[in-house]
């Protein structure tokens, strides 16, 4: 089921401005979604696009404060505070996915003129100039892992004139670094609160760490399930549910869209029925282009590799306490495998490797971004060093001007050429 | 003077020890290096065509990170026995990646450096700064003493206070220094030992007060601000008939503003958070959360104090936080001072 066609069929193929900033739209499009239901194969996935249109139609709806987040920033307290999370790169990655980004990135250029830099980004600016998305009530950022969103954010903070607030996570300094995240994080959570005057309760915090709690033990399950024998859902939808991961950390319904993807794999499996047929098990790195395009099918369905494994849907991080939820926080957000020297991502993948069986690895070398990009050499040798083949695929996630879908194919092609003859 | 020093620099004016060490970022407190006995030495990309950074770094990474490992891999750097890398930015820290992997120089240490300034930031980054004195120490085989900080901390401070008289002769109406010279006097004073830089320093400012040749009285002048800057940029602004009056950049003035009321209060309490608070205290760079804020406010100042009459903005290319600073910057300053 096409989410994306879905949505520009029933909007009439005029995704103007009023369009989607209307509520009712949303409830429109849910209502339709309801009859769809039948035809997800993922039941899990139906859910979450619930949830996400239903989170849209509150940050238009304005009734909750609305707080844009950058991806990283933990949002369990965001969703203590009952407020909306909204995150402008997710935002980018959905006018992809509905044929907008051209006319944001385009937008964006001209204000701040450079292609050198991230389009996530641009395509965020791009729509927040011609105001398409829902105004925030105030924005929270990270430093860790990406230098241009701290930067997005106070050029968004400057055009809305709200509230921002700046979370410095290092990528090293042992306990030292605990207390200092820790710190940041309490105060942030305080003044938001006040701010926004919706009250932060031991108990509300409480709740929504057990949430994230008990959504990462489903996402451990789920990912106990992958690593078996059978690869039973598409990697391009697996790499969908980086939604929850980047907004709805907290949030119940994460709970139970987890659940539901765990009962989902587990029905699969035990009919012994397989999503993808899997001849080569790979690794996938980084993200993938949202806007409309045909590699994940041909890699899955014409080459027989199936993505086994993403590297963002690992889960890194210890349970989180709710009796010291700033700390543990502070950890989660530093144990991020790729914050810091390039050692720990590389120990991250050589673990993948073993553990789901890798036959290749695949980087999504998406355009602008350093962090990610910067560790290629590095990352290659290692894999070389264990025998795994490393493929480093050119291209960009949200901009589609220069896609060339021919080059790319030929490329994934060649590679599984590589892994057969190993 | 100014060239004989910098070729000096050039030519291996360390190559008789392997006490150099090298750092890269404006926010490491090269009193730290220098406490310990051994010699900092700012890297700067030199402007060289990059050749064999490639085969490490990604194409679209800023000419500072791949120029100065370029420079270290084809050797470029022969005097130094080490290097502190700042992570300004995930570009840095792939510097340093790639400098562990790449290049064998013997001491390479990573550090952190927070992007705001708070207490508890200033309290975290004089942690770090123990962290990187002792592996200094350890490394190199010294014990550092108190007064061994100090005493770096105020040849330092002497340093930063002749560079800001320097530039306050730029004030005038006919400045005695071009953009290009002050650029290689702060070049100077960010490789050569400043207990040897200072009393030449000295005589450099009283030779151009004495003398009181203007660099050229009646040119446009001109502001360049943004990330870290090429001499070659400046040159090619004065050699079209500007005159640059003031770099707002962490290789001009960045390097030594902001940092001097700290000095007077040296002497006292832990030097390592006095350090951390100077730093983190001074003037932004882009890399800082919220500088554009601060910095749009302080390039108005800037431009005032020094009689601009234009603003040159200058980002290296990939350089996200500068390349995202620019549009927040030009709308601010743009209005308020009408003629730019
Ligand atoms: S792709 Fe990289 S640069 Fe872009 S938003 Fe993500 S982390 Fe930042
Ligand atoms: S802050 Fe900019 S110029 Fe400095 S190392 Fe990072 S990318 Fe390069």
């Amino acid at each position: 089921m096409d989410f994306y066609r879905l949505v520009k069929e029933k909007m009439g193929g005029d995704l103007g401005r009023h369009v989607l900033r209307s509520p009712l739209s949303y409830n429109i499009l849910k209502a339709l979604l309801v009859k769809s239901r039948h035809q997800y194969s993922l039941q899990a996935v139906w859910m979450m696009n619930r949830y996400a249109l239903e989170q849209t139609r509150r940050a238009y709806l304005r009734r909750d404060p609305v707080i844009w987040n950058s991806v990283f920033f933990p949002t369990e307290i965001l969703h203590a505070l009952k407020a909306v999370p909204f995150a402008p790169e997710v935002g980018a990655a959905v006018a992809a996915g509905l044929g907008l980004a051209t006319k944001f990135l385009g937008r964006a250029e001209q204000y701040w003129s450079t292609r050198d830099t991230c389009s996530f980004h641009r395509c965020a600016m791009g729509s927040v100039l011609e105001e398409y998305l829902p105004a925030p009530d105030a924005l929270v950022y990270s430093s860790h892992l990406c230098d241009g969103a701290p930067k997005l954010f106070e050029h968004v903070a400057a055009f809305y004139k709200k509230p921002v607030f700046f979370l410095d996570v290092p990528g090293t300094g042992g306990d030292a670094a605990v207390d200092y995240v820790a710190g940041q994080l309490e105060e942030i959570a305080g003044r938001l609160s006040h701010r926004l005057g919706r009250p932060l309760t031991r108990d509300n915090l409480a709740r929504a760490l057990e949430n994230s709690n008990q959504a990462r033990e489903y996402m451990l399950k789920i990912n106990e399930l992958r690593r078996a024998t059978f690869v039973n859902v598409p990697g391009s939808q697996a790499l969908n549910f980086v939604y929850l991961l980047f907004t709805a950390q907290g949030a119940p319904e994460t709970v139970q869209i987890y659940r539901q993807f765990y009962r989902d794999l587990e029905g699969l499996a035990g009919r012994g029925d397989r999503a993808v047929p899997e001849r080569r098990r790979l690794l996938w790195l980084h993200l993938k282009p949202y806007y409309r395009n045909g590699l994940m099918e041909y890699l899955e369905n014409r080459l027989g590799a199936a993505l086994a494994c993403e590297e963002m849907n690992h889960v890194y991080w210890e349970p989180l306490d709710p009796e010291r939820p700033y700390e543990s926080l502070a950890r989660k957000a530093l144990s991020h495998f790729a914050l810091g020297p390039v050692e720990r991502r590389i120990e991250t993948l050589l673990q993948l490797v073993r553990l789901y069986r890798i036959d290749g690895v695949v980087h999504f070398t998406h355009w602008g971004c350093r962090q990610s990009n910067g560790g290629l050499r590095p990352i290659k040798e290692a894999l070389r060093s264990a025998g795994v083949p490393f493929l480093s695929l050119d291209g960009d996630c949200v901009d589609g001007r220069n896609y060339g879908e021919g080059q790319l194919l030929a490329r994934l092609e060649g590679f599984i050429e590589m892994i057969d003859a190993k | 003077m100014v060239e004989a020093q910098e070729t000096n620099a050039k030519e291996g004016y360390f190559a008789s020890d392997n006490f150099t060490v090298g750092w890269t970022c404006s926010y490491i407190p090269e009193e730290i290096i220098a406490a310990a006995g051994l010699k900092p030495y700012r890297l700067v990309a030199d402007g060289t065509k990059v050749t064999r950074a490639d085969a490490c770094l990604p194409g679209n990474f800023c000419a500072q990170v791949t120029g100065c490992l370029d420079a270290g891999l084809a050797g470029r750097y022969p005097y130094l026995s080490g290097v502190v890398i700042g992570f300004s930015c995930n570009a840095a820290v792939h510097l340093y990646n790639a400098w562990r992997r790449c290049i064998t120089h013997g001491f390479v240490y990573g550090l952190e450096l927070p992007r705001r300034d708070t207490p508890e930031a200033r309290k975290f980054f004089s942690k770090n700064l123990g962290h990187l004195l002792l592996a200094l120490e350890q490394h190199y085989g010294r014990r550092v003493s108190q007064e061994d900080l100090w005493r770096a901390i105020a040849e330092t401070a002497e340093t930063r206070r002749l560079l800001r008289h320097l530039y306050h002769l730029r004030r005038e109406a006919r400045p005695l220094v071009s953009g290009s010279e002050a650029m290689a006097l702060v070049r100077m004073a960010a490789t050569i030992p400043k207990n040897e830089l200072n009393p030449d320093l000295v005589r450099i400012i009283d030779n151009l007060t004495a003398k009181k040749e203007t660099a050229g009285g009646s040119r446009p002048r001109i502001l360049v601000t943004g990330g870290i800057l090429p001499p070659a940029l400046v040159e090619l602004i004065e050699e079209c008939g500007g005159l640059v009056v003031c770099e707002d950049a962490c290789n001009g003035l960045r390097y030594f503003t902001g940092m001097e009321n700290t000095g007077d209060t040296w002497e006292s309490g832990d030097p390592l958070l006095k350090l951390a608070t100077a730093y983190l205290g001074k003037p932004p760079c882009p890399r800082m959360s919220r500088a554009a804020e601060t910095r749009s406010a302080e390039l108005i100042k800037l431009a005032r104090e020094y009689r601009a009459d234009g603003v040159v903005y200058y980002s290296l290319k990939f350089c996200d936080v500068n390349l995202y600073e620019f549009p927040l910057l030009k709308k601010t300053w743009v209005k308020p001072v009408s003629r730019f």
